[in-house]
């Protein structure tokens, strides 16, 4: 009887423990669920990656669509997404450049290096390619 | 810049005129100018001149070295300036300090 009843209180446990973790999951949002509610705005669309964010309840997703790669935050509903910087204000950071810096790193040698103004050695071991406006 | 390759002669710097012409309507005719002179010291000086605010001259030729500059940022997806592409394809937006500079082009952020 002794065996039955904790059994039993080990069934209700486990079984209340799965529920709860189930709730959380069908707040989170999948690959699959941002592919789907993005196709719509971005036929061509890719998914890469889909992280949470500081802010609670948007996702950050990153994404491949004509030969690009760019970032779109979105919640789990799927219905409203958005492009824009997020900053982050204690270090006063753009937290959106600084992931698409990251995912879309350039093959520097593939970057002509003629019809630049050469400040340094040509010959240098570091190079670094500069686009400025003169104004 | 010039700080920089003073401090570490293994650092060199390409730059590239990206004249941003919606918001600094005349920056395309000064890259032009620049483009123009003769030599890369002649180039660097009338780019040092427009920085300091000083008329440029006309630009003195034809090239399409602008239009090809202004591509190529389009395809590395590049809107602002200035941005900075480093040997391991790293990129950076805005001005940097020196010291700055020289730990992100050796690799060393």
């Amino acid at each position: 009887m002794r065996r039955l009843r904790t059994s039993l209180a080990l069934f209700v446990l486990v079984s209340s423990l799965m529920l709860s973790s189930t709730a959380f999951a069908a707040t989170q949002l999948s690959k699959e669920a941002a592919h789907n509610a993005l196709k719509p705005i971005i036929p061509d669309i890719e998914v890469l990656t889909v992280e949470s964010t500081p802010l609670q309840g948007i996702y950050e997703i990153t994404l491949r669509s004509a030969g690009k790669n760019a970032i779109v935050y979105m919640d789990a509903s799927g219905k409203t997404a958005f492009f824009g910087a997020m900053i982050d204000i204690a270090t006063k950071t753009n937290i959106t450049q600084e992931k698409f810096n990251k995912i879309n790193k350039i093959d520097f040698s593939s970057i002509p290096l003629e019809g630049s103004i050469v400040v340094g050695d040509p010959k240098a071991k570091y190079k670094a390619v500069v686009f400025d406006d003169p104004d | 810049m010039k700080q920089v390759v003073e401090k570490r002669s293994d650092i060199v710097f390409f730059i590239k005129m990206f004249p941003l012409a919606k918001i600094h309507p005349e920056s395309y005719k000064k890259s032009k100018a620049i483009m123009c002179a003769k030599t890369n010291e002649e180039s660097l000086s009338l780019l040092e001149a427009a920085f300091e605010k000083k008329p440029l001259p006309e630009p003195s030729c034809t090239t399409d070295v602008i239009e090809k500059n202004t591509a190529l940022a389009g395809s590395l997806g590049i809107s602002g300036t200035p941005t900075i592409i480093f040997g391991d394809g790293s990129r950076m937006t805005g001005a940097l300090k020196a010291d700055s500079l020289i730990d992100m082009a050796t690799g060393k952020k």
